[in-house]
């Protein structure tokens, strides 16, 4: 964390009040664990290529405009 | 002295006024900015970031003179509207909630506005907004804070703060917002009026103020459902400029708006969305279960699956995102930015791409799940928006009070997973708590299906009219 400060610090050109480093850090954190986890249950077939949309649209069902 | 009361009309009404010549754009606009005015400054609700009076009478007269002139008018033809201050029209400044961008005039206009231009609508003040859209609550440290209508001590809900705010006090017929975790459909509860999130894709997002590219959407902030599915029709459709943009077609919302719900499924989730819902805000959401059932909708219980996920993995994905969007600006201006926008970019700074790109391709598998799942089961889900009515601006300003840090994360409890999903979803008022603040009941569908949801909400509002009560002056 200390060099994820001085990193964003640097690049900022700003100090950052603690509390701020603090809690984005935590939940970075947690939100990293979360993703892992949720991905890493995903069956082979779930990591195609296609974007989203394509996705969505084909999720859409028949409902012209609906 | 300026009579106010057209702007006491909907936007439908407005709009039928005009084209029928009882009312001129002219009045209508005079109205609106008298009430824009009165209301809309620093020391009353806040909700104005810049008018240009002048700009707008003369946009008001040129349409009442192709009128007369008796040319086919569009479906808008001399309406009045004002939008969350972050679609850019070309030669103006958009500020975007910050003071960094508050010098900087636009080379292009947003998509939305040229597809409103051609509706005929008025674009006639800029709406204060979260700066650059961060935040659900509607703080904002830098150029001000909206007050509810309802109720000037409580938040408007965010970040499309300014457009829910003005829309509720009937300074304003209608207004587009932004939505990434709930800043159409938030702050719409909290003031009592009806804010459209549609599919991502769906609504162009070519010249506006890009935030997460991955979950940005655009929508209407109206007085009534009628209202919203009108400009949900002037502004959907593909645009050119927007790599994510659908070509599927949009088809006329209005077309089936008052057909009812009758043999509609509505779906009541098993899990998930009610579970830390406070008991006010949850018997007058199931109330509006009632209606529609009374209404003719069948009501069944669906189950959901597992999307506690869809929060949190929202958050990280706006703040990373985020921080990309606007990598420039905190290379130069970070010091200028609010505490509270520049906690979030930091987070975004702090976040690792491999959990980004891991929640991304989660989100391809959910929404296929949750598809299958809910929707072969209902056509659309019930939902509560807010958990709990919207608190005071004191406590839940975290600069003030960081344990509410906590609290302000879980209030997209209900918005953000149909945002990480992708999915279509109206909030829509059902009636007044305790305090007589507004509460809100949300609706979310298939990919692409907003007509669907529009005429559901349509057939409550029907039997309810909560748009009939407004905010004391």
């Amino acid at each position: 964390m200390t060099q994820s400060r001085e990193r964003i610090e640097t690049a900022l050109g700003i100090r950052l009040p603690d509390a701020m480093i603090e809690d984005a850090g935590r939940l970075a954190a947690s939100a990293a664990k979360t993703a892992r986890t949720a991905a890493a249950n995903l069956p082979e077939s779930a990591r195609d290529p296609d974007e989203f949309l394509v996705v969505l649209e084909s999720l859409a069902g028949d409902q012209s405009g609906g | 002295m300026v009579d106010e009361t057209p702007a006491l009309l909907t936007l439908a009404e407005a709009a039928e006024a005009i084209e029928a010549g009882r009312l001129s754009s002219l009045e209508a606009t005079q109205a609106c900015l008298a009430r824009l005015k009165r209301l809309g400054g620093a020391e009353a609700l806040n909700c104005v970031a810049a008018l240009d009076e002048e700009a707008a009478l003369s946009q008001a007269r040129a349409a009442d003179a192709l009128r007369a002139a008796g040319k086919p008018l569009p479906p808008l033809h001399g309406v009045p509207l004002a939008h969350k201050d972050m679609f850019l029209r070309k030669g103006r400044v958009s500020a975007c909630g910050t003071r960094i961008l508050a010098g900087m005039a636009a080379s292009e206009t947003a998509g939305v506005l040229e597809k409103l231009d051609r509706a005929g609508a008025l674009d006639i003040a800029r709406l204060n907004m979260v700066e650059l859209a961060l935040g659900l609550t509607g703080h904002n440290a830098v150029a001000g804070t909206p007050r509810n209508p309802w109720d000037r001590t409580r938040i408007t809900g965010g970040s499309s703060s300014g457009s829910a705010a003005a829309v509720a006090a009937r300074m304003i017929f209608g207004a587009l917002g932004s939505d990434t975790g709930g800043s159409i459909r938030f702050p719409a509860a909290c003031c009592g009026v009806v804010g459209l999130k549609p599919t991502y894709g769906r609504v162009g997002r070519s010249g506006a103020m890009p935030l997460s590219p991955a979950l940005d959407c655009f929508g209407p902030i109206a007085r009534t459902v009628t209202d919203c599915a009108m400009l949900h029709a002037a502004v959907a459709g593909h645009d050119g400029r927007d790599p994510a943009s659908s070509r599927r077609a949009a088809g006329n919302p209005l077309a089936a708006l008052e057909a009812g719900v009758k043999g509609l499924r509505v779906g009541i989730p098993k899990s998930y969305f009610y579970d830390p819902v406070k008991p006010e805000v949850a018997s007058l959401v199931r109330k509006s279960v009632e209606i529609l059932r009374r209404a003719g909708a069948d009501v069944i219980e669906v189950p959901i699956p597992d999307i506690a996920a869809a929060n949190p993995l929202t958050i990280l994905i706006t703040a990373f995102e985020g921080a990309q969007a606007h990598a420039a600006l905190l290379k130069t201006r970070a010091a200028d930015l609010g505490p509270q926008t520049l906690g979030r970019l930091v987070l975004g700074l702090l976040a690792d791409p491999a959990a980004v790109a891991d929640a991304l391709r989660w989100r391809k598998a959910i929404v296929r799940e949750f598809c299958q799942t809910v929707f072969s089961a209902c056509d659309v889900l019930h939902t509560p928006v807010m958990l709990a009515p919207p608190p005071t601006i004191a406590e839940s300003d975290i600069g003030a009070n960081p344990g509410f840090s906590e609290a302000m994360a879980a209030m997209g409890h209900c918005t953000r997973p149909f945002n990480f999903l992708g999915l279509p979803a109206i909030s829509v008022p059902c009636g007044f708590g305790p305090d007589d603040l507004p509460a809100a009941f949300q609706l979310a569908a298939r990919p692409f299906a907003e007509n669907t949801l529009l005429r559901a909400a349509r057939a409550y509002e029907r039997e309810t009219e909560w748009f009939r009560r407004r905010p004391n002056d």
